[in-house]
């Protein structure tokens, strides 16, 4: 097999060929940086650190020879959204106006590194991690199952590099939505974990209260060993829970198990046809592995994307604010027009919003009382086109577009627990479809299971793009 | 509630020491701030008076 041919595979299986002592971090990790160049034109990186990555994968292919192997992760090249800190290279959000050489890693990329995983650099993403921006100052994120069309928001650049196998895998930031929807339209696994269970620190705020790190990858069986790697307490995020840590431990029946579908988020238009097919085959599938499939009805669901964008971008209204008031012309001007708009939302708005998400959050929980797991589509249509314009030229299609856009991640971020994208299938144009597996608060192995013991049926997720 | 105005969401931007850079900045902020506000208002729940806002969900579940 080929360097290149090697890229295709899922992280386990790469991790597995180091162990045994078949594959070299260093020919793999030129064989990833050798292919990001060459698919340079989808525009997923920002920072390609080869000499970083090179030098790095020297020293774990050292460690191997003498058999001081860390762990899964030993050896493994991954990148990282350019939201969280990477020491020695620069933070750049995706935008103009921030371009400082981090003095320090985020928490997350250092027990990466701990772990033995070989940082290749910063991928793109939506401008400050908002999404919806038009013009890119890294380049237009273009989708490899389709290069005319987006990517998703915003971790985009974690999206392409996963999917396009620029990388093993990589590290994407969810505040409301932005693991799952870039996960789901390029075809791979993206887990949001619960709020508080990986640290927060050394990345760029979006909204505090819903802000995660989680990884992307191939597989489920990638997404949870990651996973495993970067969570966990850290005193320099003080909100992250001290609850342990419980390996996963894979199987592939689910018998005894409760999957509930959310009604709201398949019936009345909610999602497209080809999604609803797919998850619906999806849930097929997980019954033939034991599950019992219910109905849960979550009356909230439709608002998820307004009472999510609202209070996160009121955040971020906060957050911008000297930028904004002295450096305008430097944001994309659709970033800058939603930053202005947010700024004017009215503080009984505000508070209006945050009681709304405790009553989404209230019904979440219940249906996770009837359920061990609920499921919806991830995203309500397969990719759109690049868009050249915002196309909010009246009050009702901001309504309808800013809104919607969310509603299938939002109730779930608001919630704090956590969901996971997983790829089900292909529009008839080769488009990704993805279902959403959400979870109890810390109950990430469960929502692991259900995706891997699905995967182990299906093979959606061995489908590489045609590039 | 009526929408606002352009003119109304420059006086507001600018009592909070921002600006639209232009007219299409402006008409655009105008359309996104109305929707909001009207979509806020449209939220209904008789529970939501009694939903009192909590941050940090897990502290109060692990004790």
């Amino acid at each position: 097999m080929g360097a290149d041919e090697l890229t295709l595979r899922s992280a386990a299986e790469l991790s597995a060929l180091m162990s045994k002592g078949e594959l070299s971090p260093v020919e793999l990790t030129q064989a990833f940086i050798d292919r990001s160049r060459r698919f340079e034109r989808l525009n997923a990186y920002i920072t390609l650190d080869a000499e970083g990555a090179l030098a790095a994968a020297k020293q774990a292919e050292a460690e191997l020879v003498r058999g001081a192997i860390r762990g899964p992760l030993h050896g493994l090249p991954v990148a990282v959204k350019d939201q969280f800190d990477a020491k020695g290279l620069p933070t750049t959000l995706g935008g103009n106006i921030m371009n400082e050489v981090a003095v320090e890693d985020a928490t997350a990329i250092a027990r990466l590194r701990e772990a033995g995983a070989i940082l290749l650099g910063k991928l793109n993403l939506s401008e400050y991690a908002l999404g919806g921006n038009i013009t890119h100052t890294y380049g237009v994120p273009r989708n490899p199952w389709d290069e005319t069309r987006q990517a998703g928001q915003s971790s985009s650049g974690s999206g392409i590099a996963v999917a396009a196998s620029l990388c093993a895998a990589a590290l994407g930031g969810d505040t409301a939505g932005s693991i799952r929807g870039p996960a789901a339209w390029c075809g791979i696994v993206g887990l949001r974990p619960t709020w508080g269970r990986v640290s927060r620190h050394g990345a760029f705020p979006m909204a505090w209260f819903m802000d995660t790190i989680g990884p992307m990858t191939k597989t489920v069986e990638d997404t949870a060993m990651v996973f495993q790697a970067i969570a966990g307490h850290d005193p320099r995020d003080a909100n992250s829970s001290t609850r342990p840590l419980e390996p996963f431990a894979p199987h592939e029946d689910l018998r005894g198990l409760r999957v509930g579908v959310v009604r709201e988020s398949i019936d009345n238009g909610m999602s497209g046809e080809d999604a609803t097919n797919a998850v619906n085959a999806a849930l097929r599938v997980l019954e033939t592995a034991g599950a019992t499939v219910v109905d849960v009805s979550l009356p909230l669901f439709e608002k998820g994307g307004l009472i999510s964008n609202a209070l996160s971008d009121t955040e971020a209204a906060h957050t911008h604010r000297n930028w904004l008031r002295e450096r305008p012309q430097d944001y994309d001007f659709a970033t800058r027009r939603r930053l202005l708009a947010s700024s004017l939302i009215p503080g009984a708005a505000y508070v209006k919003l945050w009681r709304f998400r405790m009553l989404m959050r209230r019904d979440v929980m219940a249906a996770l009382g009837r359920a061990d797991v609920l499921v919806t589509p991830a995203q309500a249509d397969p990719a759109p086109k690049i868009a050249t314009e915002t196309g909010f030229t009246s009050k009702e299609a901001v309504m309808r577009q800013f809104f919607g856009l969310r509603a299938h991640r939002g109730p779930f971020n608001l919630s704090g627990v956590p969901a996971m994208s997983v790829p089900v299938g292909f529009t008839d144009a080769s488009l990704p479809l993805s279902m959403q597996v959400v979870g109890r608060p810390f109950e990430e192995n469960m929502v692991f299971q259900v995706g891997h013991a699905y995967q182990q049926r299906t093979d959606w997720h061995e489908r590489r793009p045609p590039l | 509630m009526p929408d606002m105005s352009p003119e109304e969401v420059r006086a507001q931007l600018a009592g909070l020491g921002l600006a639209a850079l232009d007219d299409d900045d402006l008409a655009e902020v105008t359309h996104r701030i109305n929707a909001i506000n009207e979509a806020v208002l449209a939220l209904d729940d008789p529970d939501a008076d009694a939903a009192e806002p909590m941050t940090i969900f897990w502290r109060s579940e692990e004790g």
